[in-house]
Order: structure tokens, then C-alpha cells, then sequence
């Protein structure tokens, strides 16, 4: 019990908690709609996009927040353009766009003699997290799940059927850049927590691991918030004892997702094979 | 130009160029293939998830390879295992499953660190490889052209038409394995390069550039080789002058490369585009 209770002590593994929380929690609702319309690769795309703008933003002085936001959102226009204008598939135009911005990000970066720690944008550093951007997180952590909770409807009916919510008057295309704002925010975000590398994780994983419990999207929401709360919370503990918090967070959010998969009421791997035999 | 040369004189800078020239090789030969077939973020998934086998090749001692090689395949098994045991579409189990191997891979390093670096997993080792290794890469790349030269005229096809494939007899699955291994071979060869992050650069630009210049196929691969090797050669001796990630050169020179071919292209590129829309615009404004 100690082991689990004892870190809780410490007011940086508080404030690591309630950073993690909020990161998971905005994560794992976003992950719902980035598994129904099949952005994994977009997700993974912008989590490395941010790069350049991070190193630039730093160089220029401004909030690297804004930095992030800017590389990231060009990264998906970039795409967007050049699959408009060329013949070459959207998956490889993604590849190419993200891995060049990823690429320059790099080369900026060990040309700049700087306090900005390349480690921490990649692998996240929970454990010692300024108060400015502890405060910057719980504002955006805020705003997204604000925005998802007002507008889910919407965003839900563009996902699964376009055509319909065109139909009925829905801005559709607007709501495809608004989803894809709120994503940029939230691997902005969670880069705090987790890292540019490990984001992808946060935004597939809780998800996926809700879509088997339930049909009903309300209650996938709710479950991916819960297993990716838990996931992060028991995650941040284990990496107190060992060390790496955003693949703890991510391992523990894996056993949870094998769970699932095996053992989900209706479509866990089990069940399905039971029904067969029935 | 004195200064020009000074990368030559160098044994670590030399080495580097030509290691660096034959895997960009090798990768953009590959790349052909993979941009037909969109295997985009298959190959992203790859190049993260042999990472925690070559952590434990490294910690057993045994070749790097080896790991790597055992720790796709195990990766690959798994997402079809998830892909067909539930009802998770194809891409999000790819994701769960390269970014839990990720992370294994990390936790593995972070356990282990003074035995495994991680910048050289992340970054690649190019300027301080061991022989062995080297003697490793050039085996997985003789083993890749070579597959590639017997089976490309059915790799082609598998690529393009795999229905067509099938109905001539040729064994689709058995190309697909044949693709993924030599996927996940020189997707460790191109860690060691450029480091996991930018593999899937290497193993998508070329081809993604070559198929802007070209519609035959053959020139495409041949094409999409050059481009390779060139920027591989071209990136590793600029990193000297840059003094920057030797990864991250070679990559940022590959994306301007087909930024121009984007722009600049004969038949496909957005200028040609926009002077063909503009004919024949005004052939209709004529009849």
C-alpha cells in the first residue's frame, strides 16, 4: 500500500498527478473521434510537426505554445495543399510533410545554443514542470474538453456520416478544422506530459480501448476518460519507483487496452469466441 | 575550396558519407514501393517498434539486427492479431501497437543506461559506428538489392493490382511477407543513419518525389535510388559544415528535394498543373 500511497507525499508528484489527469482526460476524448474517423496517422503527423515551431518560437521569444500551434496547423494545411495539387497519395504526403518538418525542427535545434531541452519536448517531463506552463496546460486542458463537451453532437455526426451532416446544415468542413484545432492544442499540451513521441498514444489508445466496451458514444467517451485517467495516475506512480513517466503512462494504458481486448463484454476476444461455440 | 574538402580528410566523416550514401540508397529503392502500396505509416510504425529489440540485442550482446528484426515481426503479429480480433480499424491498431512497443523500448533504455544510449537510438550512431555494425548494414543492404532485383517485376505488380497478381498464380501473401521483411530490415539499417524518428523520411521521400518525375515504374525505382543515395551523401558531409543531427540534415535536404520536384516538375508538378489548366482553359474560351 505504501508503495502506492507513499509518493503522494511529495507536492511534484501531486502537481505531476493533476497534470496527468487533465492531460488523459482531454486525450482520451479527443481519441474517440480520432479512432472514428480515422486520424491515427494524422495524430501521430502533428505530434512531431510541432518541432520547428517549439525551436522557433523559443529563438523569437514568444510562448511556445503559440510556436507549436502554428507548425502543427501548418503541417495540416501543408498536407491538405499538396495532396490537392499533386497525384500522390494523402498517407505519404502526411509521411513526407511531417517528417521534414520533424527533420528541420532538428537541424534549428542543434544550431541554436539553447536552455531548451530537447529531451524534455521529446519525452515529456511531468516531474518538473514550471508553474507558467502548469497553469498553460490546465487552461488549454480546459478550453478542449470544454469545446468537445459543447459541440460533440456535431463533431459526432461529421464523423461517422459527412453526407448527412451536410444535409443538415452542418458546417462540415468547419468542424473538421475545428476537431483538427482542438488536436493541435491538446499534442501541445500533452508534449508537457508525455512527449512529442508518446502523444500518439494518448490520442489512439483510450479510444480504442472504450470502443470495445460500448456502442453508444456518450459511454465511450466516459470509459476512454476513465481508463486513460487511471492508466496516467497508476503510470505516473510506477515511474516515481523506475523512471520514464510518459512509457509508463503509456505501457500501463497498453495492459489496460490487452484487458479489454481479451475480456470486453461483447466484443472482447473471449466472448466472441464463447458466442461462436454456443 | 580547400575548405570544401575538409570533410574528406576525416575517417569518421568519410565513413559516414558512404554509409550513409548506401542506406539512402537502399531506402529509396525500397520507397518505391512502400509509396504505391501506402505503407506510410506502416513504416513509421516499424522503425518505432524494433526499438525495444534492439535495446535487448544490445543487452544479450547479440547483433542488433537480430533483435530488431525478431522485435518487428513480434510488432507486425501483434497488429494483425488486434486488427482481426476486434473491430478497431486498421491504423489505430497499428498505433496502439508501435507506440506500446515504443515505450517498452524507452523504459528498457531508462532501466539500462549505461548500457544503451538513447540518442543513439533516437538519432542514429553515424558518426561513431562500430565495424560490426557496418559490416551488418551492408549485409542487410546486399540481401535487400538483391531481393528487390529477382522480384521486383511481382513486387510491382502486388503493389499496383493485387487482384491482378493473384489471378497469374503469384502468391500475394508470400510478396507481402517478402515486402515487410526487407521493410523492417532497412528499417533498422536506416536507425542506425538517421535514428527511429526519421526512418520512415527515408523510406517514403524518395519514392514520394520520384513518382512526381516519372510514370514508368522501372525509372521510378532507379529514380527514387539516386535520390537516396545522393541526399544520403549529400546530407551526411553538409551535417560537417551544419554541425548539426547528421539525421536531420539528410532529411530536411530530401523534403526541399521534393518541395521542388512538387513545384517544379515536368508533367506532375503544380506548375505544369497549373499552365495545363490554364491551356486548356483557353482552348475552351477558343471553341
Amino acid at each position: 500500500m505504501n508503495w502506492f500511497l507513499d509518493p503522494l507525499q511529495f507536492p511534484f508528484m501531486r502537481d505531476a498527478m493533476l497534470i496527468g489527469a487533465v492531460v488523459a482526460a482531454m486525450c482520451a476524448m479527443l481519441s474517440c473521434f480520432v479512432i472514428l474517423k480515422g486520424w491515427s496517422l494524422m495524430g501521430d503527423a502533428i505530434s512531431h510537426a510541432v518541432l520547428p515551431g517549439i525551436v522557433l518560437a523559443y529563438l523569437a521569444g514568444i510562448p511556445l505554445a503559440v510556436g507549436a500551434f502554428g507548425s502543427g496547423f501548418t503541417c495540416a494545411l501543408a498536407t491538405g495543399f499538396i495532396r490537392h495539387n499533386s497525384r500522390i497519395k494523402e498517407d505519404t504526403v502526411l509521411g513526407v510533410v511531417f517528417t521534414g518538418l520533424f527533420a528541420i525542427g532538428l537541424v534549428l535545434h542543434s544550431r541554436t545554443q539553447s536552455e531548451l531541452h530537447l529531451d524534455h519536448i521529446l519525452f515529456g517531463s511531468i516531474f518538473g514542470i514550471e508553474p507558467d506552463i502548469f497553469r498553460q496546460v490546465l487552461w488549454t486542458g480546459g478550453i478542449v474538453i470544454a469545446a468537445m463537451l459543447m459541440w460533440r453532437r456535431d463533431l459526432l455526426l461529421t464523423a461517422f456520416d459527412p453526407s448527412q451532416a451536410r444535409v443538415l446544415g452542418l458546417p462540415v468542413k468547419l468542424l473538421d478544422y475545428g476537431l483538427l484545432s482542438l488536436l493541435v492544442l491538446a499534442v501541445v499540451a500533452a508534449l508537457q506530459a508525455v512527449g512529442i513521441v508518446l502523444v500518439i498514444a494518448m490520442l489512439i489508445t483510450p479510444g480504442c480501448t472504450a470502443y470495445l466496451w460500448t456502442d453508444r458514444f456518450d459511454r465511450m467517451m466516459l470509459i476512454a476518460v476513465a481508463t486513460a485517467v487511471f492508466s496516467t495516475l497508476v503510470g505516473i506512480v510506477v515511474a516515481f519507483h523506475l523512471d520514464s513517466a510518459g512509457a509508463c503512462i503509456v505501457l500501463v494504458q497498453a495492459v489496460v487496452f490487452v484487458i479489454s481486448f481479451l475480456l470486453a463484454p461483447k466484443y472482447g476476444l473471449l466472448s466472441r469466441k464463447f458466442r461462436r461455440a454456443a | 575550396m580547400e575548405q570544401l574538402l575538409i570533410p574528406f580528410h576525416y575517417d569518421y566523416m568519410l565513413r559516414a558519407i558512404q554509409v550513409s550514401a548506401l542506406i539512402g540508397g537502399v531506402c529509396g529503392l525500397l520507397s518505391g514501393f512502400i509509396t504505391l502500396k501506402g505503407w506510410s505509416l506502416m513504416g513509421d510504425a516499424l522503425s518505432h517498434a524494433v526499438v525495444p529489440g534492439v535495446v535487448v540485442a544490445y543487452l544479450l550482446g547479440l547483433p542488433f539486427a537480430l533483435g530488431a528484426f525478431a522485435a518487428g515481426l513480434l510488432a507486425a503479429a501483434a497488429m494483425a492479431f488486434v486488427k482481426a480480433g476486434s473491430r478497431i480499424r486498421e491504423d489505430a491498431s497499428i498505433g496502439i501497437v508501435f507506440t506500446s512497443f515504443f515505450a517498452l523500448g524507452l523504459l528498457l533504455i531508462s532501466l539500462n543506461p549505461a548500457r544503451v544510449n538513447l540518442r543513439t537510438i533516437i538519432f542514429g550512431n553515424i558518426l561513431g559506428m562500430p565495424d560490426a555494425d557496418i559490416l551488418q548494414l551492408v549485409i542487410i543492404s546486399v540481401i535487400t538489392v538483391a531481393a528487390v532485383a529477382l522480384k521486383w517485376r511481382d513486387l510491382m505488380l502486388f503493389c499496383f493490382d493485387p487482384a491482378q497478381a493473384r489471378t497469374l498464380g503469384i502468391s500475394t501473401g508470400l510478396l507481402h511477407g517478402l515486402l515487410f521483411s526487407l521493410l523492417a530490415a532497412t528499417s533498422v539499417a536506416a536507425l542506425q543513419t538517421v535514428g527511429a524518428l526519421l526512418v520512415v523520411a527515408m523510406l517514403i521521400t524518395p519514392g514520394a518525389t520520384a513518382y512526381l518525375l516519372t510514370d514508368r515504374f522501372g525509372v521510378m525505382l532507379w529514380l527514387s535510388t539516386a535520390l537516396g543515395a545522393v541526399t544520403g551523401l549529400a546530407g551526411a558531409y553538409a551535417s560537417y559544415f551544419v554541425n548539426g543531427e547528421t539525421g536531420g540534415c539528410i532529411v530536411t535536404l530530401q523534403t526541399l528535394v521534393f518541395g521542388a520536384a512538387f513545384l517544379f516538375a515536368p508533367k506532375h508538378g503544380m506548375l505544369a498543373a497549373g499552365r495545363k489548366a490554364k491551356r486548356l482553359a483557353g482552348e475552351e474560351a477558343v471553341s
